[in-house]
């Protein structure tokens, strides 16, 4: 063993494998023999192991930063999206020809619907999230979506619930309903005891489930609503 | 590779494939970013969880830690989940409930002290950082890792030709850039657990 160099050079010498068969051999005795000395080693190898995962870590980072990033960019330049855009440049300048020959053709009862569903589909493309503050049960809600929440607080504050079915807090809160409806609902909970409407969450209708993650919701009993298929139901989480 | 199940999804991850990613994103951004919406009264960007959750799962995936129990969804999900919890922990106006769980479901191995390092990288001498790269067989610029047969470690020899230093110095640089180092990680409440 190379008794004149200190325990620093000896492991680096070991981890560079720059050691003769003998002197490894006595390396391997004393990291058994030798605790303060199996100590250090073990730093030095935690500490190199610790660095290159950091490294890993940083590269790794980087690279979904990147994908993220070219996700969304080929997404601001799908086709799709001139297409709706150019339908409605088309629509809008349609309405305005036919406004300013004075053909109120949108008077008739089918043409309104026709126009109100348009503009209710583009509003459904954007869901606005957002969700209560504190202090007010609603004061959350853009301007064009507040009658519908407070509708929805009204009729989930007032409806009969019966059957409540429980989870326990250490259980994810799944909410299914059955309908061959597509396309976007919301999902809204009522918090019964403090009278707030917790949650409002845009999801699939063809998926027929939401989960909500266990934990994020207090003890208590709770209703929820489908929005645009009417579905109700209550749970309590016990 | 048109990436749809799983088990090419875990495949891309561990091939590096870089249109995984992307599938990723696409295929679970959306789900990510409504589990996120569901923590109220904290501002979390989903875009921030989802690209760190990510950045986590998939080196728990390279380090052989996803067993494929649940779905890859479930599992990145729950990855979500807990980084959203330790953000909240970390909020001063999270409330005590939400800390505890914070502390319960923590399955990060490691992690906050990989970020801790990352910061100490940031304020470290790139004189430093040079020898230990070069000591552990790191090249950062090209972001690869160059392998070594047996211990991982370059001679000194190699270090000091390579930056044009004597093999002395190199072997002082990188004993004083280490010790520094090491002091700084020890005090880190994590790292006795990471030496364990």
């Amino acid at each position: 063993m190379k008794n004149n160099i200190s325990d620093f050079e000896l492991i680096e010498a070991y981890l560079e494998d720059s050691l003769s068969k003998k002197e490894t051999d006595e390396f391997r005795k004393r990291l058994d023999d030798d605790p303060e000395f199996a100590r250090q080693y073990e730093l030095r190898k935690q500490t190199e192991k610790l660095w290159k995962d950091t490294t890993v870590y940083s590269r790794i980072n980087k690279n979904v930063k990147q994908a993220m990033s070219e996700s969304k960019k080929s997404n601001y330049y799908k086709p799709y999206y001139f297409a709706v855009a150019a339908t409605i440049i088309l629509l809008l300048s349609f309405y305005i020809v036919i406004h300013f020959l004075g053909e109120d053709v949108f008077n008739s009862g089918s043409s309104q619907m026709a126009l109100k569903d348009s503009t209710e589909q583009i509003n459904l493309l954007e869901p606005q999230i957002k969700y209560p503050d504190r202090k007010a049960n609603i004061k959350y809600i853009n301007e064009a979506n507040a009658d519908m929440d407070s509708i929805i607080l009204d009729k989930l504050r007032n409806e009969k619930a019966d059957t409540f079915i429980k989870f326990k807090t250490s259980e994810n809160i799944k909410i299914e309903w059955t309908s061959e409806e597509t396309g976007i609902g919301y999902i809204f909970v009522y918090d019964i005891s403090s009278d707030y409407l917790l949650i409002k969450i845009p999801v699939q209708l063809s998926e027929r489930e939401f989960i909500i993650q266990k934990s994020l919701l207090k003890k208590g009993k709770y209703k929820w609503y489908l929005f645009n298929i009417d579905k109700t139901g209550y749970f309590e989480i016990i | 590779m048109n990436v749809k199940t799983d088990k090419e999804i875990i495949n891309g991850i561990l091939e590096n494939d870089d249109k995984t990613l992307r599938i990723i994103y696409k295929k679970y951004y959306p789900k990510i970013k409504i589990m996120v919406m569901t923590f109220r009264n904290v501002n979390i960007i989903a875009d921030d969880i989802f690209q760190e959750g990510l950045t986590r799962a998939i080196m728990n995936i390279k380090a052989g830690k996803f067993e494929g129990r649940s779905s890859f969804l479930t599992y990145f999900s729950g990855i979500c989940k807990n980084v959203c919890l330790k953000e909240l922990s970390n909020n001063k106006y999270a409330s005590p409930v939400i800390d505890d769980i914070a502390k319960a479901d923590d399955e990060q191995q490691n992690f906050e002290l990989i970020k801790f390092v990352i910061r100490l990288k940031d304020s470290m001498d790139a004189k430093c950082i040079e020898i230990i790269n070069c000591r552990f067989g790191l090249d950062e610029n090209q972001n690869t890792i160059v392998e070594h047969k047996k211990t991982g470690n370059v001679r000194f020899e190699k270090i000091a030709k390579k930056l044009g230093i004597k093999t002395d110095n190199a072997r002082q640089r990188f004993k004083r850039c280490l010790k520094k180092l090491q002091q700084n990680i020890s005090n880190h409440p994590e790292f006795s657990e990471y030496l364990s």
